[in-house]
């Protein structure tokens, strides 16, 4: 059946769009029930902060696992590396390009617990070899 | 404007996306070569604009460019539907998208993600003009499919996955996805990646249908079934390094390396490109470069998805050369190709021009390659075992020749954009002669 679907242009558009649309939803609950990390779902504060990651477009300059701009640091161990009052210190006064952010102590709160739960999430990028090719999500 | 008497009237709102498409590109690599400059400017010096509003610009006139380029392109395409008035709406469809897109960004006010940074709001636009496309494209579905079977399902699967992606692209905003960063980040780079395959592969589709007089028939269905295998799950390779599912990531391993008979399918079809093929000098020389850049994109894209390479290259600069070799070498030059090779006035078209602008872009690209490359490797080695300070300082050294590449592209963009309006504005001063000598038939 599926060989005589392969005949026409129009019945491989049909296959590839269907399997296309149907990967989505295996994405979906696959990635929910991911395994690989430790953290659970977001707390109100930190999907309130994921909005404002989004809002003042950190992602021009920062990048989350190496998605992102290039022109600051790769912010996904962030918390880690200078502590949430560090980071809230970054915020307020900049470093290096990055000015200082107009945020209000509230706002500047649900970034941390943003960056913080992504932090959760697993370690990049690696520091020593051998390597974890496909990534690490237990925390040293 | 008045349509030219010897095209139909939807036929000729081609030469409208064309302008649009090269306004576009233009605009794109002036503010990259603001957002270049910005990146060259020495730490603590803040850019005159804002680096936050450059870059998301940047990226969405580029990619707006485009899609209004593929929608010239496929509105080209001959006999489908004589009816101006979807092409109508989708032509202001396409001008109010990029409009309010590009005024809001200006106004720092765009989606905050990555590659769709326009408000998303405005995908409604987006998605409109582009179905009325595919309604045209579809009305004539039989004919074309008699012609070139292979360039209907392209340019149709091509289209409708741009669809799919836009909407794929909202449903961060719904809670069960919004709350899990791993579904969140998985989900969109699904869509990003459907929305380049979208693009990619119409874009090839049509071109090729357009430039070319030998008929197109289906690939074989094993070829058929290995490159949907690769269309459909290399999605993963964008973030091995995240914690998205395993299974994901195996399977985004096999089909980008599957994507090494691409290779030679276009290492193939490179060396038997010939001039008879396409008619034109500028014709040949655009269309040797972009099967150049997409057997350099394929390549890079195949070694890059090697997990242990990938370590090294992931989240660095080499990465934007990737992305930035693919969009100008192939997607913008496969519309200048289509563009020009339908142009209403194509004995206007001035060669040398054509051929210097080509030289430009690739010498552009060239020197783009060179320098991201090497401050990527930098960023990629050094990461390892220093920190951002320790490598930072000899990126930004590095990254002090970016702006140059930015002329040389800046150039040459302009002048094929330059050439691409000039022969489709005279279109409306004189009709187009009987020629058809790209439909295929």
């Amino acid at each position: 059946m599926e060989i005589v679907l392969l005949r026409t242009a129009l019945s491989r558009i049909v296959i590839l769009l269907f399997a296309n649309v149907m990967i989505i939803p295996v994405v979906f609950i696959s990635a929910g029930h991911s395994g690989a990390r430790q953290s659970g779902r977001m707390g109100s504060e930190a999907v309130a902060g994921q909005r404002l990651w989004q809002e003042r477009t950190c992602i021009s300059c920062h990048a989350l696992y190496g998605l992102g701009g290039h022109l600051g640091p790769d912010l996904t161990n962030a918390v880690t590396r200078v502590g949430e009052d560090g980071a809230r210190f970054i915020l307020h006064n900049g470093a290096g390009r990055m000015p200082p952010q107009p945020l209000t102590p509230e706002e500047a709160d649900r970034l941390i617990a943003y960056l913080s739960y992504v932090d959760s999430t697993g370690v990049y990028p690696t520091k020593s070899f051998p390597a974890y090719s496909f990534g690490r999500f237990e925390k040293d | 404007m008045r349509a030219p008497p010897s095209l139909p009237p939807a036929e000729s709102l081609a030469r409208h996306f064309f302008i649009v498409a090269a306004a576009g590109f233009a605009a794109s690599s002036l503010i990259g070569l603001l957002a270049a400059a910005a990146i060259a400017l020495p730490q603590g010096r803040p850019a005159p604009i804002d680096f936050s509003i450059l870059r998301p610009l940047h990226t969405f006139l580029a990619i707006a460019g485009i899609l209004a380029g593929l929608q010239g392109l496929v509105l080209s395409i001959p006999g489908t539907d004589r009816n101006p008035w979807p092409a109508r709406l989708q032509l202001g469809a396409m001008a109010a998208f990029i409009v309010f897109g590009a005024v809001a960004q200006t106004l720092g006010i765009g989606s905050g993600r990555e590659y769709f940074t326009w408000p998303l709001g405005l995908s409604v636009l987006l998605f409109s003009g582009l179905a009325l496309m595919l309604w045209r494209l579809f009305v004539g579905a039989s004919a074309m499919e008699r012609r070139s079977p292979e360039g209907l399902w392209l340019i149709g699967l091509g289209g409708l996955l741009i669809l799919v992606s836009l909407i794929e692209s909202e449903l961060w905003r719904l809670d069960a996805v919004a709350s899990d960063y791993v579904r969140n980040l998985t989900l969109q780079w699904h869509g990003i990646d459907s929305f380049f395959a979208g693009i990619n592969i119409a874009l090839y589709g049509s071109a090729a249908y357009l430039m070319s007089d030998r008929p197109k028939a289906l690939r074989g269905r094993g070829l058929f079934l290995i490159a949907g295998f690769g269309l459909l799950f290399t999605f993963g390779h964008h973030h091995y390094v995240s914690p998205q599912p395993h299974f994901l990531k195996s399977l985004a391993f096999i089909a980008s390396m599957i994507a090494v008979l691409s290779f030679w399918r276009h290492i193939a079809a490179y060396r038997t490109l010939h001039a008879a093929d396409l008619g034109e000098r500028h014709l040949l020389a655009l269309w040797r470069s972009v099967e150049f850049w997409t057997l350099a994109s394929i390549a890079t894209g195949v070694l890059f998805a090697v997990p242990q390479i990938n370590l090294i290259v992931h989240g660095t600069y080499l990465i934007v050369a990737h992305a930035m070799g693919s969009m100008i070498g192939v997607n913008v030059l496969i519309v200048m190709a289509g563009g020009l090779a339908r142009a209403h006035r194509p004995e206007a078209v001035s060669a040398a021009r054509v051929l210097l602008g080509v030289r430009l872009v690739n010498l552009a690209l060239i020197l783009i390659w060179i320098d991201l490359g090497a401050a990527g490797l930098v960023k990629g080695v050094m990461r390892v075992g220093g920190a951002y300070h320790d490598y930072q300082p000899i990126v930004d050294l590095l990254m002090v020749g970016f702006p140059l590449g930015g002329l040389a592209l800046i150039a040459g963009l302009g002048l094929l954009s330059a050439e691409l309006v000039r022969v489709n504005l005279k279109a409306s001063a004189a009709p187009r002669p009987a020629r058809q000598a790209v439909e295929m038939t």
